[in-house]
Protein backbone atom coordinates (compact mmCIF):
# COMPACT_ATOMS: atom_id res chain seq x y z
CA UNK A 1 0.00 0.00 0.00
CA UNK A 2 1.16 3.10 -1.07
CA UNK A 3 2.31 6.02 1.99
CA UNK A 4 -0.67 8.10 0.21
CA UNK A 5 -3.11 5.43 0.30
CA UNK A 6 -1.86 4.83 3.77
CA UNK A 7 -2.32 8.14 4.84
CA UNK A 8 -5.85 8.35 3.91
CA UNK A 9 -6.89 5.02 5.60
CA UNK A 10 -5.80 6.83 8.66
CA UNK A 11 -7.17 9.50 8.49
CA UNK A 12 -10.62 7.93 7.92
CA UNK A 13 -9.97 5.87 10.98
CA UNK A 14 -8.53 9.14 13.53
CA UNK A 15 -11.62 10.62 12.56
CA UNK A 16 -14.16 7.72 12.56
CA UNK A 17 -12.65 6.94 16.30
CA UNK A 18 -13.32 10.74 17.42
CA UNK A 19 -16.66 10.66 16.34
CA UNK A 20 -17.26 7.04 18.23
CA UNK A 21 -15.65 9.12 21.31
CA UNK A 22 -18.04 12.29 21.04
CA UNK A 23 -21.00 10.23 20.41
CA UNK A 24 -20.66 7.72 23.63
CA UNK A 25 -19.80 10.95 26.02
CA UNK A 26 -22.88 12.71 24.72
CA UNK A 27 -24.74 9.76 24.54
CA UNK A 28 -23.86 9.08 28.29
CA UNK A 29 -24.38 12.55 29.30
CA UNK A 30 -27.53 13.22 27.71
CA UNK A 31 -29.57 10.20 28.09
CA UNK A 32 -33.01 11.43 29.80
CA UNK A 33 -33.83 10.56 33.24
CA UNK A 34 -37.16 10.46 32.40
CA UNK A 35 -38.95 9.78 29.00
CA UNK B 1 9.35 9.99 3.96
CA UNK B 2 7.72 12.87 5.84
CA UNK B 3 4.18 11.62 4.99
CA UNK B 4 5.20 8.18 6.90
CA UNK B 5 6.13 10.51 9.80
CA UNK B 6 2.90 11.51 9.57
CA UNK B 7 1.35 7.87 8.91
CA UNK B 8 2.75 6.95 12.45
CA UNK B 9 1.42 10.11 13.94
CA UNK B 10 -1.89 9.48 13.19
CA UNK B 11 -1.36 5.91 14.08
CA UNK B 12 -0.28 6.93 17.28
CA UNK B 13 -3.16 9.29 17.76
CA UNK B 14 -6.38 6.42 17.10
CA UNK B 15 -4.49 4.36 19.20
CA UNK B 16 -4.58 7.01 22.36
CA UNK B 17 -7.98 7.85 21.29
CA UNK B 18 -9.19 4.25 21.33
CA UNK B 19 -7.42 3.20 24.31
CA UNK B 20 -9.31 6.11 25.97
CA UNK B 21 -12.77 4.89 25.10
CA UNK B 22 -12.18 1.24 25.84
CA UNK B 23 -9.88 2.33 29.58
CA UNK B 24 -12.02 5.73 30.90
CA UNK B 25 -14.87 3.19 32.01
CA UNK B 26 -12.69 1.20 34.22
CA UNK B 27 -10.73 3.52 35.73
CA UNK B 28 -13.26 4.02 38.45
CA UNK B 29 -13.02 0.55 39.28
CA UNK B 30 -9.39 0.80 39.83
CA UNK B 31 -9.80 3.92 41.83
CA UNK B 32 -12.62 1.83 43.94
CA UNK B 33 -9.96 -0.99 44.39
CA UNK B 34 -7.25 1.18 45.30
CA UNK B 35 -9.01 3.34 48.06
CA UNK B 36 -10.30 0.23 49.41
CA UNK B 37 -7.13 -1.78 49.76
CA UNK B 38 -5.72 -3.24 53.15
CA UNK B 39 -8.32 -2.95 56.73
CA UNK B 40 -8.75 1.06 56.49
CA UNK B 41 -10.29 1.25 52.90
CA UNK B 42 -12.74 4.24 51.70
CA UNK B 43 -15.68 2.12 52.68
CA UNK B 44 -14.89 1.65 56.03
CA UNK B 45 -13.98 5.10 57.08
CA UNK B 46 -17.14 6.69 55.77
CA UNK B 47 -19.18 3.51 57.13
CA UNK B 48 -16.92 4.64 60.24
CA UNK B 49 -18.38 8.50 59.19
CA UNK B 50 -21.69 7.66 59.84
CA UNK B 51 -21.61 6.00 63.06
CA UNK B 52 -23.67 8.02 66.03
CA UNK B 53 -20.43 8.73 67.83
CA UNK B 54 -18.72 10.44 65.07
CA UNK B 55 -21.93 11.84 63.40
CA UNK B 56 -23.09 14.17 65.84
CA UNK B 57 -19.62 15.61 66.38
CA UNK B 58 -18.41 16.06 62.45
CA UNK B 59 -21.89 17.46 61.13
CA UNK B 60 -20.60 19.39 57.95
CA UNK B 61 -22.03 22.62 56.71
CA UNK B 62 -22.74 21.83 53.25
CA UNK B 63 -25.79 19.09 52.34
CA UNK B 64 -23.62 16.25 51.63
CA UNK B 65 -24.42 12.39 50.62
CA UNK B 66 -22.25 9.67 51.87
CA UNK B 67 -23.16 6.51 51.10
CA UNK B 68 -20.61 4.00 52.28
CA UNK B 69 -21.02 0.96 50.26
CA UNK B 70 -20.21 3.23 47.12
CA UNK B 71 -17.71 5.08 48.43
CA UNK B 72 -19.63 7.89 47.99
CA UNK B 73 -18.84 11.11 50.15
CA UNK B 74 -20.10 14.26 47.87
CA UNK B 75 -21.52 17.74 48.07
CA UNK B 76 -25.50 17.46 46.72
CA UNK B 77 -26.10 19.67 44.30
CA UNK B 78 -29.05 21.92 43.68
CA UNK B 79 -30.58 22.60 40.30
CA UNK B 80 -33.20 23.34 38.05
CA UNK B 81 -31.98 21.09 35.45
CA UNK B 82 -30.23 18.20 34.26
CA UNK B 83 -26.56 19.79 33.87
CA UNK B 84 -26.49 20.10 37.86
CA UNK B 85 -25.77 16.09 37.24
CA UNK B 86 -22.34 17.10 35.74
CA UNK B 87 -21.40 18.62 38.83
CA UNK B 88 -21.88 14.98 41.21
CA UNK B 89 -25.63 13.99 43.06
CA UNK B 90 -28.15 16.43 42.03
CA UNK B 91 -31.24 16.59 44.20
CA UNK B 92 -34.24 16.52 41.94
CA UNK B 93 -35.98 20.30 42.34
CA UNK B 94 -39.84 19.94 43.58
CA UNK B 95 -39.18 16.33 45.53
CA UNK B 96 -38.79 16.44 49.44
CA UNK B 97 -35.46 17.24 51.26
CA UNK B 98 -35.02 15.43 54.39
CA UNK B 99 -36.20 18.00 56.36
CA UNK B 100 -39.42 17.60 55.33
CA UNK B 101 -39.92 13.82 55.45
CA UNK B 102 -41.73 12.41 52.04
CA UNK B 103 -39.54 11.57 49.62
CA UNK B 104 -36.08 13.36 48.77
CA UNK B 105 -35.17 12.33 45.53
CA UNK B 106 -31.14 12.67 44.63
CA UNK B 107 -30.40 11.22 40.74
CA UNK B 108 -26.71 10.43 39.58
CA UNK B 109 -24.50 10.22 36.04
CA UNK B 110 -23.49 6.00 36.01
CA UNK B 111 -20.62 7.09 34.10
CA UNK B 112 -19.19 9.81 31.86
CA UNK B 113 -16.41 10.11 30.11
CA UNK B 114 -15.79 13.77 31.37
CA UNK B 115 -15.77 14.72 35.14
CA UNK B 116 -17.63 13.64 37.71
CA UNK B 117 -17.16 10.19 35.56
CA UNK B 118 -18.81 8.28 37.73
CA UNK B 119 -21.11 9.76 40.81
CA UNK B 120 -23.11 6.28 41.19
CA UNK B 121 -20.95 4.41 39.60
CA UNK B 122 -21.21 1.85 42.07
CA UNK B 123 -24.88 2.30 42.82
CA UNK B 124 -25.19 -1.27 42.11
CA UNK B 125 -23.13 -2.73 45.35
CA UNK B 126 -25.17 -0.61 47.56
CA UNK B 127 -27.83 -3.48 48.84
CA UNK B 128 -31.02 -3.48 51.19
CA UNK B 129 -29.99 -3.39 54.93
CA UNK B 130 -27.25 -0.96 54.21
CA UNK B 131 -26.79 2.61 55.47
CA UNK B 132 -26.13 5.47 54.30
CA UNK B 133 -26.48 9.58 55.68
CA UNK B 134 -27.50 12.76 54.16
CA UNK B 135 -26.55 15.82 55.52
CA UNK B 136 -28.95 18.61 55.27
CA UNK B 137 -28.60 21.99 56.92
CA UNK B 138 -26.82 21.24 59.55
CA UNK B 139 -28.40 18.18 60.43
CA UNK B 140 -27.53 14.50 59.87
CA UNK B 141 -30.27 12.01 58.45
CA UNK B 142 -29.07 8.01 58.51
CA UNK B 143 -31.59 5.68 56.29
CA UNK B 144 -31.54 2.03 55.69
CA UNK B 145 -31.72 0.70 52.58
CA UNK B 146 -34.86 -1.56 52.07
CA UNK B 147 -35.39 -1.87 48.38
CA UNK B 148 -33.65 -1.79 45.35
CA UNK B 149 -35.04 -2.14 41.81
CA UNK B 150 -34.37 -1.59 38.20
CA UNK B 151 -37.42 -0.03 36.76
CA UNK B 152 -37.87 1.39 32.95
CA UNK B 153 -37.42 5.18 32.49
CA UNK B 154 -40.85 5.76 32.27
CA UNK B 155 -41.83 4.88 35.68
CA UNK B 156 -41.89 8.34 37.31
CA UNK B 157 -43.33 7.37 40.48
CA UNK B 158 -40.26 6.52 41.80
CA UNK B 159 -40.37 10.18 42.87
CA UNK B 160 -44.19 10.12 44.03
CA UNK B 161 -44.33 11.47 47.68
CA UNK B 162 -44.14 8.89 50.46
CA UNK B 163 -46.08 8.89 53.70
CA UNK B 164 -42.91 8.15 55.59
CA UNK B 165 -39.52 9.92 55.38
CA UNK B 166 -37.38 8.35 52.37
CA UNK B 167 -34.43 8.95 49.94
CA UNK B 168 -34.68 7.41 46.98
CA UNK B 169 -31.08 7.41 44.81
CA UNK B 170 -31.16 6.65 41.55
CA UNK B 171 -29.17 6.12 38.27
CA UNK B 172 -28.98 4.55 35.03
CA UNK B 173 -28.34 0.78 34.27
CA UNK B 174 -26.61 -1.63 32.94
CA UNK B 175 -23.39 0.39 33.23
CA UNK B 176 -22.71 0.88 29.73
CA UNK B 177 -26.14 1.58 28.44
CA UNK B 178 -28.73 3.95 29.89
CA UNK B 179 -31.69 1.48 29.13
CA UNK B 180 -33.46 1.29 32.66
CA UNK B 181 -32.86 3.22 35.90
CA UNK B 182 -31.92 1.59 39.23
CA UNK B 183 -33.60 2.88 42.22
CA UNK B 184 -32.65 2.54 45.61
CA UNK B 185 -35.14 3.34 48.72
CA UNK B 186 -33.89 4.45 52.14
CA UNK B 187 -36.00 4.70 54.57
CA UNK B 188 -35.31 7.30 57.53
CA UNK B 189 -33.60 5.26 60.73
CA UNK B 190 -32.42 8.40 62.81
CA UNK B 191 -32.09 11.91 63.15
CA UNK B 192 -28.88 13.92 64.35
CA UNK B 193 -28.27 17.56 64.94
Amino acid sequence: MSEKVQFWVLLTLLLVSAAFLVFVNHYMQNAPLFK
Amino acid sequence: MKLARVNTGLLCAIIAINLYVIVTPFVPRFTFWWQNRGQHGRTAVLQQKIQPSHIVLNIPSDNRLVVPSMSLDQPIIEGPTMASLMKGPWHIPGTSTPDKGSNTVIAGHRFTYTNPRGTFYFLDKVKVGDDFAVYWQHKAYTYKVVSTSQVPPTQISIQNPRATPEVTLFSCTPLWWPKDRLVIVGTLENTYE
